[in-house]
């Protein structure tokens, strides 16, 4: 069986900066390509994702007990960080549009001229159709574990999942 | 396109991506400063903490009957077991009975332990309890002098939920290993 918490993660835990370095060395791959995914290929954003994510992570890093490789658990982490990062922009966005005397929610976000190839046309789907995407299609989650991340429901994301799809097979065409 | 073009094109799709060491070096730099000063062992927090322990004691004329690291701390990191005025120490928090109970327990639990832990890990963690045992002890002796103070009360209650969570992780089984 291989050992999920391996002695890396174990110094780290100690408060071993080092030891949390090697860690991020080697999953920061897999979680800046989540974030960039995420937030729409924007990089700066997804550079500061990914940085938040870190910090969350060795915060946090006393609460993993290997139940899961720590890979999983710092996946869950990340999808956690950039929902809750986005729901936190959102709600300022809306301060912002309620001071200035705006109704309506911002417009969709921008689109670019999708058929470049799949991650441009991922990027360019509206944000909430794009996050179930990313994280059904690509990152294998079920639509109950999206749900409850999101805060909605089942019903909801599979709308969310049908429109991403119909959208990328307009875009891919 | 249709729906199995699609399938197809989206398992393709690389899960990670090659970060380039000066893009990881740039990413790592906003994270580094922002962990390092809570790490225990060159904690420039509990420096800060300790400094200011030191101000309070040395404005109230109290400082040179700072005491030594905690008999627990001292006899954690190995070192000679200092005669100690504060033991039984009267509580200077609410429960801070239950707090001492609960790391008694816990260092009973990591001396047993200890054989069983990785020399270089045994070694962090001896450490950083050191730093925090002597913040506890520095802490309550301003404490003792300043019983009111709500900023030493939050400083030491925080060296010990410090202690408890160090000591909590350094007792609990640790998975992959064998049990």
């Amino acid at each position: 069986m291989i050992p999920r918490c391996t002695d890396v993660v174990r110094r780290a835990q100690a408060g071993d900066v080092a030891a949390f370095e090697q860690l991020y060395r080697e999953h920061v791959g897999t979680v800046l390509r989540l974030c960039w995914r995420l937030c729409g290929g924007r990089d700066d954003d997804a550079h500061g994702l990914t940085q938040e994510v870190f910090v969350r992570a060795w915060e946090r890093l006393a609460g993993f007990r290997g139940d899961a490789a720590f890979g999983t658990w710092l996946h869950r982490l990340a999808i956690n960080v950039v929902l809750g990062e986005r729901r936190s922009a959102q709600r300022r966005e809306l301060r912002e549009q309620r001071a200035a005397g705006q109704t309506e929610v911002g417009p969709p976000q921008t689109r670019v001229d999708a058929g470049v190839d799949l991650d441009k046309a991922i990027a360019a789907l509206p944000e909430r159709a794009r996050m179930v995407f990313v994280l059904h299609a690509i990152e294998g989650y079920a639509h109950a574990e999206i749900a409850e991340v999101m805060g909605s429901s089942v019903g909801t994301t599979k709308a969310q999942l049908h429109r991403a799809r119909a959208l990328l097979r307009e875009a891919l065409s | 396109m249709n729906d199995d073009e699609l399938d197809r094109l989206v398992q393709g799709l690389p899960r990670d991506m090659d970060v380039e060491p000066e893009v990881q070096d740039a990413i790592w730099s906003g994270v580094e400063p922002r962990i390092a000063p809570s790490r225990l062992g060159a904690s420039a927090t509990w420096g800060v903490w300790l400094a200011a322990a030191g101000l309070l004691m040395s404005l109230a004329g109290v400082y040179a009957a700072t005491p030594e690291p905690t008999p627990a701390a001292a006899s954690l990191v190995g070192l000679p077991q200092m005669p100690s005025r504060t033991v039984p120490q009267a509580g200077l928090l609410p429960a801070e009975d239950d707090l001492q109970a609960a790391v008694t327990d816990l260092e009973q639990a990591y001396r047993t332990q200890r054989a069983s832990l990785d020399p270089a890990l045994l070694a962090i963690y001896d450490e950083n309890l050191q730093v925090v045992g002597d913040a506890i002890a520095r802490s309550r002796a301003a404490l003792a002098q300043r019983p009111a103070d709500p900023h030493l009360q939050r400083m030491l209650r925080s060296a010990y939920d410090q202690q408890l969570a160090l000591l909590s992780r350094a007792t609990a089984p640790q998975p992959g290993s064998a049990r």
